[in-house]
């Protein structure tokens, strides 16, 4: 159930230019949280910014989660100036997080647009745990895209889990000058990997989602994709965050944020 | 000693003069986990119609300053699956049930009130002629012809008491609060959202799929008050007021404007312990003015 904290924050970190990664003291949310799940912040006491924002658990510690987020406009630069010991108002976890399949799909391909890293790392931490033991483990690789090199986050913390990372930047200054959907492509057929082997995890910009849909079409019963939309209540009671899918209109806060890959229409 | 908070508007007695707005507590069980919803006055439902409303193209939300833009288009399930599916959760709460209401043409508001007149579950209608998300050629609530006729529809429909949300985007307000109280409506609530818009410049376009929406939140609070106190002055039935109260110092803002009963909407998505806070803060503030009942103070207003 979701719950309201006055949590405090025991870090702050800015990891690129405009760029933060915060740690936050809450051991209940801790405990009940899922990769893939948010929490609805109150960014300052003001009546203006007004509403919360949602942002993704980047990681789940014991006691502790960790957001990781852009400073995009007046709620995110309020965040950001928060330091250690300061309180946070927040709600969560909220929204139904990934579901990890065990044994059918022998690929696990995660691929990252961007700030798409963020409820990616839960989920990568949560496929590479209890790792041992006598039955095949399906290939883990990573796909991280975005426009610069500046803008490539997490590289090394997947690498850290055992996964198969690479890396696209679109404008070619790190790793391989391309879309990460192309580079997905790339590795899938050089490696000689069928798509019906494999079960994506994606979070990133609509297009990147809609080629993926697209490849992965007739065999992504396993896929799953999160999404992010503006957000007033977070717990699904307003009907604000819709996304349109096959079955109509579904919340992103409570049906979401994480959806079948091909279940959500692509426009 | 304690002051009474207990009031009543047409036949529903209510424990304290703090409600839920229609369309920010969706059927009560979201904000279970958050908030003593079985300490509230009352609940009001989301919008019903007769049959489900897919409602509007995404993006429906809006920041802006001081509030929110809110294009929902009135999505919900119709009036049989309300009755079936969502209506048990609302009254397992035990407090008075609000049913919203909304409909294409007098007949349709009819309807739904003659289904939901038989449902013991349901204390009270609130009629919903001021949504701005509709596409129609104009609000019922702009004009006070059609105004009357619904509530006519409304009343020959139920028993229940029934209560006529105004819209503030109208010239003369009074008047359409004066038809609705002729036609027999028990109270009026006001004010729904205020029609407007937001744009995004980068893409050029509106940051709402449906273009436009209502305007909602701390922004508004100053247009509502002098709403409220205008048709404080117009009609006799009881006031509900509402718009951009956050607190209780708002609330009694309200209801010495001539508010009888106030009602939390917005708030509940920046903390949904608005309308509990609203509740205790309203019970000091009497107790430290020595007031002995909360009606002593609805139009109190000093001129």
């Amino acid at each position: 159930m979701a719950q309201r904290t006055i949590a405090r924050v025991i870090a702050q970190k800015e990891l690129k230019k405009g760029c933060f990664r915060m740690t936050i003291e809450a051991p209940s949310v801790a405990k009940a949280a899922k990769p893939g799940q948010f929490i609805h912040i109150r960014c300052g006491d003001s009546r203006d910014p007004l509403l919360r924002r949602p942002i993704s658990i980047y990681k789940i510690n014991k006691k502790s989660v960790e957001i990781l987020y852009n400073v995009i406009g007046k709620g995110t630069a309020i965040l950001s100036a928060k330091k250690a010991g300061d309180t946070i108002d927040i709600i969560g976890p909220l929204g139904n997080g990934f579901k990890i399949y065990k044994g059918s799909k022998s690929i696990k391909l995660l691929v990252a647009g961007g700030m798409g890293v963020a409820p990616l790392m839960g989920l990568a931490e949560g496929l590479t745990e209890g790792s041992a033991g006598g039955r095949k483990q399906p290939k883990k690789i990573a796909i991280l895209g975005a426009k610069t090199k500046n803008h490539i986050l997490c590289e090394k913390e997947f690498k850290k889990l055992g996964i198969d990372v690479h890396v696209a930047t679109e404008d070619g200054s790190m790793g391989k000058k391309c879309l990460a959907t192309d580079l997905a492509k790339e590795i899938i057929s050089s490696k000689k990997y069928k798509w019906s082997e494999v079960c994506i995890y994606a979070a990133g910009p609509m297009p990147m989602i809609k080629v993926l849909s697209v490849l992965m079409e007739g065999c992504s019963l396993e896929s799953q994709v999160s999404f992010e939309e503006k957000m007033a209540c977070g717990l699904g009671a307003c009907l604000g965050c819709v996304v349109d899918t096959q079955a109509g209109y579904k919340r992103i806060c409570k049906d979401g944020p994480v959806f079948n890959l091909c279940e959500v229409i692509c426009e | 000693m304690k002051p009474n908070l207990k009031t009543k508007i047409g036949n529903i007695e209510m424990k304290n003069p703090v409600t839920v707005a229609s369309g920010t507590f969706g059927y009560g069980s979201e904000f279970e986990s958050l908030v003593d919803i079985k300490n509230l006055g009352a609940i009001v439902s989301k919008t019903i119609t007769l049959n489900a409303r897919v409602g509007n193209k995404p993006p429906r939300i809006a920041e802006t300053p001081a509030g929110m833009l809110n294009s929902i288009g009135l999505e919900n399930p119709g009036v049989g699956k309300f009755l079936a599916e969502k209506l048990p959760a609302m009254a397992k709460f035990r407090i008075p049930v609000i049913v919203s209401i909304a409909g294409e043409s007098e007949e349709e508001y009819r309807k739904i009130a003659e289904k939901l007149d038989k449902d013991d579950r349901v204390q009270g209608i609130e009629i919903n002629i001021s949504c701005p998300n509709i596409h129609t050629n104009e609000l019922i609530a702009q004009n006070e012809t059609l105004t009357a006729k619904v509530v006519e529809a409304v009343k020959s429909a139920t028993k229940k008491t029934v209560i006529t949300k105004l819209s503030p985007n109208v010239t003369n307000i009074i008047s359409i609060a004066k038809a609705a109280e002729r036609s027999g409506s028990d109270a009026i609530s006001l004010i729904n959202t205020i029609t407007a818009m937001a744009v995004d410049i980068k893409k050029k376009e509106s940051k709402l799929g449906n273009i436009t929406g209502g305007l909602s939140g701390p922004a508004i609070k100053p247009i509502a008050l002098h709403m409220v106190w205008k048709v404080y002055h117009g009609v006799k039935i009881p006031i509900i007021g509402m718009g951009g109260i956050m607190d209780w110092q708002d609330a009694i803002e309200f209801m010495l404007c001539g508010a009888r009963v106030v009602t939390v909407g917005t708030a509940n998505f920046v903390n949904p312990e608005a309308s509990t806070e609203v509740i205790r803060g309203m019970e000091d503030y009497l107790k430290a003015e020595n007031i002995k009942d909360v009606k002593d103070i609805i139009g109190k207003l000093r001129v």
